[in-house]
C-alpha cells in the first residue's frame, strides 16, 4: 500500500453545481478511495468522508453552487468548502442540531434534518465557518492524520 | 448477528453481496433520514431503511457499513446494486414494515448503538 511521504502535499479542487443532488456524494466517495489508497487510518478516512458528504449535500441543496478543495499534508488534511451564496443569516442557529431550512422535497430524499453542520464539526478536529448574506459561506475543516 | 440470519429472520431477498452472508454485524440503525444515520460513525451496523435511493447506498459506503435492509417492499435500482457491489455492501429486501423489521431483529438479539450524545 502506498503511504504518504513526509514531503508529499496533494491538492484537488472540484465544483458542486446548484441542485445537482443526484451527483452529490461522488466527490466524497472519491476522497475516500484516494485516502484509503494513501494508507490513511480508516477511522480518519471515515470521519473526513462523513464531513465531506454532509458538505457536498449542503452545497447541492442549500447554495447557488460552490467548490470543495482538499489538501493533504504530511500530518493533516484540510477541506475547504466554499459557496457563492445565499449565505447564512444566523450561524449560531444553523449550528443547532435539528434546525434546518431544507425543503420538504429534500427531506423526502433523506436529508435536511438539521444535522449537517453540527455533524461536520463533530467529525473534524478543527472547524471554522464564516458567512455573509449575499456573498456566500466558507467552511474550513482540519483532520489530523493520527487517529 | 450474521447477515444470513438477518436475511432468514426477515424472509429477505439477497440482491447482492452474498460474500458477506457469514459476516457478524452486532448493531443496527433504522431511519429514512440519512442525515440521522450519518450522525454515528460506527461501521459495525446494518442500515435498515425505507428510503430507496442511491444516497442510501452512498451513506452505507461513506460509513463503511457492510449491509443494507430495504423495508416495506422497496426494491433498489440496477444503479444502486452496482454501487453496492462495487463497495462490497450486501443488499437485502424485505416486505416487512420498518417497525416489524426492527422488532424481529431486536427480539433475536440485535441492538442499536448509542448516539454520540450518549442517548440510545
Amino acid at each position: 500500500m502506498e503511504r504518504i511521504e513526509k514531503e508529499t502535499t496533494y491538492q484537488e479542487t472540484r465544483k458542486v453545481e446548484k441542485g445537482d443532488f443526484a451527483a452529490a456524494g461522488q466527490i466524497s466517495a472519491s476522497y475516500k478511495n484516494m485516502l484509503k489508497r494513501l494508507g490513511v487510518d480508516s477511522k480518519v478516512v471515515r470521519r473526513l468522508a462523513i464531513a465531506s458528504y454532509e458538505a457536498e449535500i449542503n452545497l447541492a441543496i442549500h447554495t447557488f453552487g460552490g467548490s470543495m478543495t482538499i489538501t493533504v499534508y504530511p500530518d493533516h488534511i484540510v477541506l475547504v468548502v466554499k459557496d457563492t451564496g445565499p449565505g447564512i443569516a444566523d450561524i449560531g442557529l444553523a449550528m443547532q442540531e435539528g434546525y434546518s431550512t431544507a425543503s420538504e422535497q429534500v427531506r423526502m430524499l433523506g436529508f435536511g434534518a438539521g444535522m449537517g453542520l453540527p455533524n461536520m464539526k463533530r467529525c473534524s478536529d478543527t472547524f471554522e465557518i464564516t458567512s455573509e448574506l449575499g456573498i456566500g459561506t466558507t467552511i474550513e475543516m482540519g483532520f489530523l492524520l493520527t487517529p | 448477528m450474521k447477515v444470513s440470519q438477518i436475511a432468514q429472520i426477515l424472509r429477505a431477498e439477497v440482491r447482492c453481496g452474498e460474500e458477506n452472508l457469514g459476516l457478524d454485524i452486532p448493531y443496527a440503525v433504522a431511519s429514512d433520514m440519512m442525515s440521522d444515520v450519518l450522525v454515528c460513525n460506527d461501521s459495525d451496523r446494518v442500515l435498515i431503511s425505507g428510503l430507496c435511493t442511491v444516497h442510501t447506498v452512498l451513506t452505507a459506503q461513506i460509513l463503511d457499513l457492510r449491509a443494507i435492509v430495504f423495508v416495506r417492499g422497496k426494491r433498489p435500482t440496477p444503479e444502486m446494486i452496482e454501487v453496492a457491489e462495487e463497495n462490497g455492501i450486501t443488499v437485502l429486501c424485505t416486505d416487512m414494515s420498518m417497525f416489524n423489521t426492527c422488532g424481529e431483529l431486536y427480539k433475536h438479539g440485535m441492538k442499536g448503538r448509542a448516539r454520540p450524545d450518549g442517548t440510545d
